[in-house]
């Protein structure tokens, strides 16, 4: 058995995503010679390498006398396919440090969508960048598309650890006005920030014509708050103690929690911006292949 | 309450855990690291109160469980009666109920005597195997302060055997509060009030309605079963008029029916053994007990031609179940007529009678004329002209009407005070020929204590026929020489007055009986000694007013002699039971102060009894209905009066057995009612076996498992409805 050389890359899981690629809804600028829809259609590209073909490749990047040469089907891939910029903005305040009832914690579940994003994008030459925050940036990877950058993000993600308190709305109204425009924004987090501030935040950024998708990372216990017997909860940003009997609140946290959800939902539906919520319970190369699925449904 | 197994009772101290669980909880609660409290602060803000109500509601429940399951394996037994008749010898006191309603046989069962039977009762308490320790034997109709708790239970035996019935009045509270002071001195736990009563309304609401305190004693009533009541009883005899010779004498029996049924009631009134049943209310109609028209009343009147000592009874002449009510009593004296006399001034009988003032006295006084001379009258009148006036005039005299006197001299003014002081009645009419100064001189006096109650002063008005009279503007209406005369007060201004003599009556000195509408008295009454001096301001004549030839004079006269010198039949008869008093006549010739009488009460045993410093004889002992006679040692003056039993105890209403035990319970009074003795006892042990209450202690628990089950799995259910629904969505 090979060790994984990363922490946050599952070879096998990317597998199964490979041939389903990540789709702007919005036109961006830049050289679309792949799946991308662009209005500067037709514009030439460099070959760059070929990749073995694999069910789904559309065949009109077989390369056929590859093929002849080999008697082996193989996609001829252009440097000139790079023509989105994404940036990847993964929380890691220390509410991200949360695990109950889910496999892991949500920093993990979001390190694990981070770079399958990052593997997906990178493929199909997107040029993708990593940032993570709490109360501030800590890491800024700008954007690229290199197997030696997305060894740099995989590594900038093995080394986030949950520390501080989340300020999250100043940090985004930061960054929408320093990232390069027309990107595409995923931003990993538990959203746990006043709604109304990180509502404005996000509008910034689709001021600034990014295209922004939120994916709204939980713990299932944080849903459906499981706990029965009287306990001390501790607060993971401020430290601060709660004692309470869970039974004797349950219900009302649970109806406030959906609240809580359904505000973002709504607020990211009034702003046209794309609101996934997933806990940490659901396994994360499902989620992306529904959501993949369901983007590929959409063109 | 007792238990079975009471150290099981320690189980008690489990419901302390569920708080101390509680407690304990909120100490050793972990830590549990959680992304955000916000949520979580806010859901407590919002629950607090129903939380907080929840919780010590399941708190509750839960100790509540634990406490009724350690009641329910110790098993409770709820004895009511322990204690009562088990342990020690108790201490009892026993009410016996002597009223004479005890005596009461039914038509039906006339064979019982039920206060035989109560005695028999009583008699059985205090012997046999449960005799007490103590006792004390208590009647309702005599001072209950004679009794007291004894060991010697022998003497208790020969008093009950002595028993009677007792025709007065009797009074359950007072000898119930005595049992109970009785036995609250005691030591002994184990206390007993016995009560062996027919529980009459009459004796048992006045009881129920006060706050008789039985302390710690438990109470056992012994009432035997009634038959419907048939009686019919005289519930009381009024006797009024003039007891004099030849004056009419009323009786008035009241009749009551204290029978389910309509009732006739045949009444008679017997009189030295004559009977007289001839009055047309002699027979009278009482409808059932409870109906406005079960009372009635029954009159007879009778004159007594000659003095004699009167003794009789009124009398229903068929026997019912009750003999005791079925007859009253009466004994008075009546004395010969009364002696008035005239006292004539100058005579002016040129007008007529009606100018003759004299004449128109003596006509009222004694109307029978030669003819009729055999009839019986009460009064006898005699004329004394004013000049041969004196001392003399006035021996053996009850009432003297003077009229017109123009003045007196002082042997007479002496005779006229001491014979008013003495009790008898004085009349002045003033007029024409009346010297004012004069009156005033000798009847009056500034300290208060003459025979007039102010000054005259000389008189006012003009007579004749063009000059103005007086009506009567003011009546005293319910004076005895009054009453009745006229239907309507404003009938009296009839009499008028065109001259009279202003008299003054300061407030306290006299009692106005008609005033004129000037506001001078036309007549004043003025009480002085044991008599009384009336002062006309008109004359007898009509020759300044109208008033003596109207129908009030003459009456008034007439009520004012035969009052005169207390010749009335009151006070006649006594009430069994209670204190009563009576007044030697005295001999004023007798020159031997006399201090004894012996009084001879019904059953004929003779006992001496001092007479007061004030005259009259108190008779303390009054219990045996009859005709008491007296005699003043050393004299033959003596006499008779009656002692009745207590009327309304003739009204056979009871209050039921179910009654009393339930209103008793209600006050929170320990008691136990039956019919007989054995009864009684039968419902103190069936209470003191008591009952074992575990199954519904069990029962509880279970009640009480499923609402905490239920109390507690509510908020689950909502949690698990609420997560449901959160994943549909």
């Amino acid at each position: 058995m090979t060790a994984k050389p990363y922490l946050y890359f599952e070879p096998e899981k990317i597998a199964r995503l490979r041939n389903l690629n990540l789709l702007a809804r919005q036109a961006v600028e830049g050289f679309i010679t792949g799946l991308h829809r662009s209005p500067h259609k037709g514009f030439s590209v460099e070959f760059r390498e070929h990749r073995e073909y694999s069910p789904g490749d559309d065949l009109r990047h077989l390369d056929w006398s590859a093929w002849g040469r080999s008697d082996r089907y193989f996609i001829k891939q252009y440097e000139q396919e790079t023509n989105l910029r994404a940036y990847l903005l993964l929380d890691v305040s220390a509410s991200m440090g949360y695990q109950q009832s889910g496999p892991m914690s949500k920093l993990s579940f979001g390190c694990f969508l981070t770079a399958c994003l990052g593997y997906l994008m990178t493929r199909q030459q997107d040029a993708v960048g990593l940032i993570t925050f709490d109360d501030d940036v800590r890491v800024h990877l700008p954007p690229g598309s290199t197997p030696a950058h997305m060894d740099r993000l995989f590594k900038r993600l093995e080394a986030a650890r949950p520390s501080r308190r989340t300020a999250m709305a100043p940090v985004f109204h930061r960054l929408a006005d320093t990232l390069a425009k027309r990107s595409l924004v995923v931003i990993l987090t538990d959203l746990y920030d006043d709604p109304e501030a990180i509502g404005r935040a996000l509008q910034h950024f689709v001021h600034k014509r990014h295209q922004v998708m939120v994916l709204h990372l939980l713990d299932p216990a944080e849903v459906d708050f499981p706990f029965r017997d009287v306990t001390t909860f501790v607060d993971m940003e401020t430290g601060e103690k709660l004692q309470i009997d869970p039974r004797s609140i349950g219900e009302e946290y649970r109806r406030d929690i959906a609240e809580f959800l359904e505000q973002y939902r709504r607020e990211c539906s009034d702003r046209n911006i794309e609101y996934v919520q997933a806990t940490t319970a659901t396994p994360y190369d499902r989620l992306l292949l529904n959501y993949l699925a369901r983007r590929k449904a959409m063109r | 309450m007792t238990f079975a197994t009471p150290l099981l009772l320690i189980g008690l101290l489990a419901a302390g855990i569920p708080p101390l669980l509680h407690l304990m909880s909120r100490v050793r609660a972990k830590d549990q690291p959680f992304p955000t409290l916000r949520f979580l602060r806010r859901s407590m803000e919002k629950t607090a109160r129903r939380r907080r109500l929840q919780n010590w509601l399941l708190l509750l429940v839960r100790s509540l469980l634990l406490a009724v399951l350690a009641v329910a394996v110790a098993e409770p037994i709820v004895r009511a009666g322990e204690s009562v008749l088990g342990g020690d010898a108790p201490a009892v006191t026993a009410v016996l109920d002597t009223s004479y309603s005890m005596n009461f046989r039914s038509s039906s069962d006339a064979r019982v005597d039920r206060f035989a039977g109560a005695v028999a009762e009583v008699g059985q308490l205090l012997s046999g195997d449960d005799q007490p320790a103590t006792a004390a034997l208590l009647t309702a109709t005599a001072s209950p302060a004679d009794a007291v708790l004894t060991p010697r239970l022998d003497e208790l035996r020969k008093r009950l055997d002595a028993a009677r019935t007792s025709a007065g009045r009797a009074d359950l509270a007072a000898a119930l509060q005595h049992a109970g002071t009785l036995l609250a001195g005691q030591t002994n736990p184990n206390r007993q009030v016995w009560l062996f009563s027919d529980l009459q309304k009459l004796s048992v609401e006045p009881w129920l309605a006060g706050q008789t305190d039985l302390g710690e004693a438990v109470l056992f009533v012994v009432c035997p079963s009634r038959p419907s009541a048939d009686n019919a009883g005289i519930v009381s005899l009024r006797v009024a008029g003039p007891a004099v010779a030849g004056a009419e004498v009323e009786f008035v029996a009241t009749v009551h029916n204290s029978s389910p049924q309509p009732r006739t009631a045949e009444v008679q009134l017997v009189v030295d053994g004559v009977t007289e049943n001839d009055s047309p209310g002699a027979v009278c109609q009482l409808a059932p007990a409870g109906e406005a028209d079960a009372e009635a009343e029954v009159r007879f009147t009778r004159r007594f031609a000659e003095p004699e000592l009167v003794t009789g009874r009124v009398r229903l002449t068929r026997p019912d179940a009750l003999p005791t009510d079925d007859e009253r009593l009466f004994a008075f004296r009546v004395r010969g007529p009364v002696q008035a006399v005239v006292v004539a001034g100058p005579a002016e009988t040129d007008g007529g009678l009606a100018f003759d003032p004299a004449g128109m006295l003596r006509l009222a006084l004694d109307w029978r004329g030669p003819a009729q001379r055999e009839l019986s009258w009460p009064i006898r009148e005699r004329l004394v002209r004013a000049t041969a006036f004196g001392p003399e005039s006035l021996r053996d005299v009850d009432a003297a009407f003077f009229c017109e006197v123009p003045t007196f001299d002082a042997a007479g003014v002496r005779s006229i005070r001491r014979f008013v002081r003495d009790g008898g009645t004085a009349w002045f009419f003033l007029g024409p020929g009346v010297r004012i100064e004069e009156y005033n001189r000798w009847f009056f006096t500034p300290s208060g204590d003459g025979l007039l109650p102010g000054k005259l002063a000389p008189a006012v008005g003009q007579v004749g026929d063009l000059e103005s009279a007086q009506p009567v503007g003011e009546v005293d209406v319910e004076h005895p020489l009054l009453q009745g005369l006229y239907p309507e007060p404003s009938d009296y201004r009839v009499v008028l007055a065109q001259r009279h003599v202003p008299l003054a009556v300061p407030p306290g000195s006299g009692r106005v009986l008609l005033r004129l509408a000037g506001g001078d008295p036309l007549l004043v009454e003025r009480r002085v000694g044991k008599g009384r001096v009336l002062w006309s301001a008109v004359p007898a004549s009509s020759r300044w007013s109208n008033f003596p030839v109207t129908p009030l004079l003459l009456p008034m006269v007439v009520r004012s002699a035969l009052s005169a010198g207390g010749a009335s039949v009151e006070n006649v008869s006594g009430i069994a039971g209670e204190p009563f008093a009576f007044t030697p006549p005295k001999d004023p010739t007798d020159i031997v102060v006399r201090t004894q009488v012996t009084l001879t009460p019904p059953d004929g045993q003779p006992r001496s009894l001092r007479i007061g410093p004030d005259g009259t004889v108190r008779v303390a002992r009054t219990d045996q209905p009859g005709f008491y006679r007296w005699k003043i040692d050393g004299t033959d003056r003596g006499g008779t009066f009656a002692i009745n039993p207590y009327g309304p105890e003739g009204e056979l209403s009871f209050v039921t057995r179910d009654e009393l035990q339930s209103e008793l319970a209600r006050r929170g009074v320990r008691a136990y009612v039956g019919g007989t003795l054995r009864e009684v006892r039968g419902l103190a042990v069936d209470a003191s076996a008591g009952r074992n209450y575990w199954d519904l202690a069990v029962a509880a628990c279970v009640l009480l498992l499923v609402f905490e089950g239920l109390l507690a799995n509510r908020r689950r259910s909502l949690s698990h409805a609420a997560r449901s629904a959160g994943l549909q969505a």
